[in-house]
């Protein structure tokens, strides 16, 4: 299971630390989130990368569509996680059409816009939305409770059009972050008792995987790679065994 | 209120907490206790936080770093476990806290899930982006004075 977090300089905890607290709280890998303007110099650390996985995603935030589409080309073959900031429900139309981008975030706030068509979309080109629980973990009052209905209206349509999500508590610091039954637990008290909690953090490692075997040089297309069948096992010795199945 | 008798009372488990925060965070078990019936009031509402019925039952903090056992009810550990993961922050502060485990005695929780002991906090000056700077050091974490915040990183992030 993975969370997607904010390191230093972005957020307030380094990525030594952020992979320490998380190898306690039981998580197999990080990923953290870089927003492209800033440096990456400090997304680096000696930690022991055995004990538990973690990568960088891009996380694109604009406003425009045409600068969107450049930072996508831009970003998307050196990232192994390409993230997109929502925004107006046009913005948003445009962002989950694209087959490129592999998740949709900051679903919350009264600015950002999700409806059956763009969740629709969403199904079709495999891009994830995210279900955040930054607001109800961190605000309280009648801001939670409207996030709370704004993601159980998410979570009516991923159901409904069976959209692929992620499941994230937004860390800025590594104390805001949770273990995974916790967050089960918290999703089953505001009513998401249907939702697999734990598949949305294991959703992150599962971009993580699709994305680094598309770049292994021995893929061709998805089901086929190159390769020859002594090394996968099977034995064919009539055959070139160029491609297995 | 009398007690009920024994066969009639309510069956207890108790949630064994590990908490942390920034090194000068002062927490007590009044501060807990409240900040536990809050978070309970505001997700699950009046009635929601009588039937969870949380009561701190043993406290302890030094210097950012604390444990503590927590009682609920046998039948709401799940919304427990809702409500301790939902406190978010001391005097804007944040609190990071982790549940061990759930036990069904004070003892056995204490045994299996308490047992780590704290260790010693310094206060020292550490290398850091080419300055120095003020830092607290516990074991592999420190947690760095930079521009009146702290940052949490460890000794492989110092010089």
């Amino acid at each position: 299971m993975y969370e997607a977090v904010y390191a230093y300089p972005t957020g307030r905890s380094t990525v030594a630390r952020y992979l320490l607290t998380a190898r306690w709280f039981g998580y197999t890998g990080l990923v953290f989130r870089s927003p492209v303007s800033s440096a990456n110099d400090m997304l680096t650390t000696n930690f022991d990368e055995d004990a538990i996985n973690f990568a960088v995603a891009a996380d694109l935030r604009t406003d425009s569509i045409d600068q969107l589409s450049g930072l996508v080309r831009e970003h998307r073959h050196s990232s192994p996680v390409l993230l997109v900031h929502g925004g107006s429900e046009q913005f948003n139309r445009f962002v989950v059409e694209q087959d490129q981008v592999d998740v949709l975030t900051n679903l919350h706030g009264a600015s950002s816009q999700l409806g059956h068509v763009e969740a629709k979309a969403a199904a079709n080109h495999g891009v994830r939305l995210e279900l955040s629980f930054e607001p109800v973990l961190r605000s309280r009052g009648g801001n939670r409770v409207r996030e709370i209905i704004r993601l159980r209206r998410h979570a009516t349509l991923i159901k409904k059009f069976d959209v692929p999500y992620v499941v994230s508590a937004n860390p800025k610091h590594h104390l805001h972050l949770r273990s995974p039954r916790d967050l089960d637990s918290l999703a089953t008290a505001i009513g998401f008792s249907d939702l697999d909690i734990q598949r949305g953090l294991c959703e992150w490692g599962t971009i993580l995987e699709s994305n680094l075997s598309v770049r292994d040089p021995r893929f061709v297309e998805p089901g086929v790679k190159r390769g020859s069948y002594v090394s996968s096992g099977i034995d064919n010795s009539q055959d070139d065994g160029v491609e297995d199945r | 209120m009398r007690p009920l008798p024994k066969h009639l009372r309510p069956h207890w488990r108790y949630l064994a907490i590990y908490l942390e925060a920034e090194p000068q965070v002062s927490l007590s078990r009044r501060d807990f206790q409240r900040h536990v019936w809050d978070a309970a009031k505001g997700l699950l509402g009046d009635v929601g936080a009588a039937s969870v019925d949380l009561r701190v039952y043993t406290f302890r903090w030094e210097q950012g770093s604390g444990a503590a056992i927590v009682r609920t009810d046998r039948d709401y550990v799940s919304d427990a476990r809702a409500v301790i993961a939902s406190i978010d922050c001391h005097d804007n502060h944040p609190i990071g806290l982790r549940i061990a485990g759930v036990s069904g005695t004070v003892k056995s929780c204490e045994e299996k899930y308490l047992g780590r002991q704290l260790e010693p906090i310094e206060e020292r000056t550490v290398v850091f982006e080419n300055g120095d700077r003020r830092a607290w050091v516990r074991g592999q974490t420190v947690d760095i004075l930079i521009d009146n915040d702290i940052i949490g990183a460890t000794t492989l992030d110092i010089e």
